[in-house]
């Protein structure tokens, strides 16, 4: 089982986890933000000294709506409307033109339309829908922006013709889905866009996530993969759970699927602990003895002896996994 | 060798004062690999805080520009006495 390593403990619920390379950005139900790890963000150091309970984490200042994180940056939206973006962006993908590093959070678009406005980050490329279109920036290294590829776009530019209703992005990729639910992938992955479309027209309970260098998708407890998976990430395709599929995310080469509110399974790239050890494995809870490299579809956390205890969402980083898990007695718990 | 992923040289981070290629790695640390590595035939980048590696997608005339961004030379080769 994973031990947890470093919590989170709110009455706010946590609503989302994104990750970079080295830190963590966590946006709490209330518009709170708050940061872990090597950050990329400078804030007011008074910030740090105001949470006893969760000494780890750092608040970024402001209320939010949606987080994004690529390698090295990070995008989010305002409860006012609008794109904010900081960190490292060598490739393009603050947005902000010229500008390669901002330690505070930088303005870079106003939406046009608040409602289902998003932002989407992987790698080195930010994503935002708004008001049903698709804009990018960032690298353009594999045209995941636009044609002809290009090593940087430094602002952002529409990436859609068609209105967007939801979007995944990779490492060099994305994939969106129109209006007319018609997919489409640009970069390495527009090769498997008639594959997705095929499992797509089955279900209309078709959802999308990738990893840094794959897709997966789930419809009707049925997962697919796309890309090639030299670390196991396909081991969840034909896995059949006895209970039905509550939550399901994916880090950067793992995914991570909750089972009827209380069991948490890993599968992929495992190498630090991040999909669980193996049930035969000998070593104590939470030590990662390198038994579970690349890993099948693996048990790694199981609230089901916590009868108060349900985990309502799971969020993967690199090489890291994150169960959300609300008490009903206490309060919400990563 | 198996190998997580492919990447042109174009894509990666060259470092002049290190002489070090870079790329990021799924664990968060980052592929390395010196560039008189990749002149002496090498094409595989390590990451030194996991076993995941990459190959290096490159020809030996694509290290000029970084050698001359760098100020060095390629590694003159070792002469062996007869």
């Amino acid at each position: 089982m994973i031990e947890p390593q470093v919590c989170f403990r709110s009455k706010a619920r946590p609503v989302k986890i994104s990750s970079g390379g080295n830190f963590t950005l966590l946006l709490l139900e209330d518009g709170s933000l708050y940061m872990a790890g090597k950050l990329p963000l400078v804030v007011d150091s008074e910030s740090v000294a105001l949470d006893p309970v969760n000494q780890f984490w750092i608040q970024v200042p402001g209320q939010f709506t949606d987080v994004a994180c690529g390698w090295a940056h990070v995008a989010a939206i305002t409860q006012s409307g609008v794109v904010v973006t900081g960190g490292i962006g060598e490739k393009g993908e603050l947005g902000q033109s010229q500008t390669k590093c901002s330690t505070e959070l930088r303005p870079i678009r106003v939406l046009e339309n608040r409602q289902g406005a998003q932002v989407f980050a992987c790698f080195y490329n930010t994503y935002v829908l708004d008001n049903d279109v698709l804009y990018g920036c960032g690298s353009n290294n594999k045209s995941q922006l636009k044609d002809p590829k290009s090593r940087v776009i430094e602002t952002l530019e529409r990436v859609s013709d068609d209105p967007v209703t939801r979007v995944c992005a990779g490492k060099n990729f994305v994939c969106y889905e129109d209006a007319c639910s018609r997919l489409h992938a640009r970069g390495p992955m527009v090769q498997y866009e008639s594959q997705l479309q095929e499992h797509a027209d089955q279900n209309s309970s078709f959802e999308l996530k990738a990893m840094w260098t794959s897709v997966t998708s789930f419809s009707g407890q049925m997962f697919h993969f796309y890309a090639p998976a030299n670390q196991k990430q396909d081991a969840i395709v034909n896995y059949r759970f006895p209970k039905p599929v509550t939550a399901w995310n994916t880090g950067s080469e793992h995914g991570i699927a909750c089972v009827d509110g209380k069991m948490v399974f890993c599968w992929g790239w495992g190498e630090h602990g991040n999909c669980g050890r193996i049930a035969t494995s000998r070593v104590a809870n939470g030590v990662n003895d390198m038994s579970n490299i690349n890993s099948d579809v693996n048990l790694a956390y199981d609230a089901s002896s916590r009868p108060n205890a349900t985990v309502y969402a799971c969020f993967g980083g690199c090489a890291t996994s994150w169960v959300c898990i609300a008490h009903k007695d206490f309060q919400e718990d990563v | 060798m198996s190998t997580y992923d492919q990447v042109e040289i174009e894509d990666m981070t060259f470092d002049p004062d290190t002489q070090m290629f870079t790329y990021p790695c799924p664990c968060g640390d980052k592929f390395q690999i010196y560039i008189d590595d990749l002149y002496d035939g090498e094409d595989i980048a390590v990451c030194p805080s996991c076993s995941l590696m990459i190959q290096v997608i490159f020809e030996q005339e694509d290290l000029q520009e970084y050698y001359e961004e760098a100020g060095s030379q390629p590694p003159a080769p070792i002469s062996v006495a007869a």
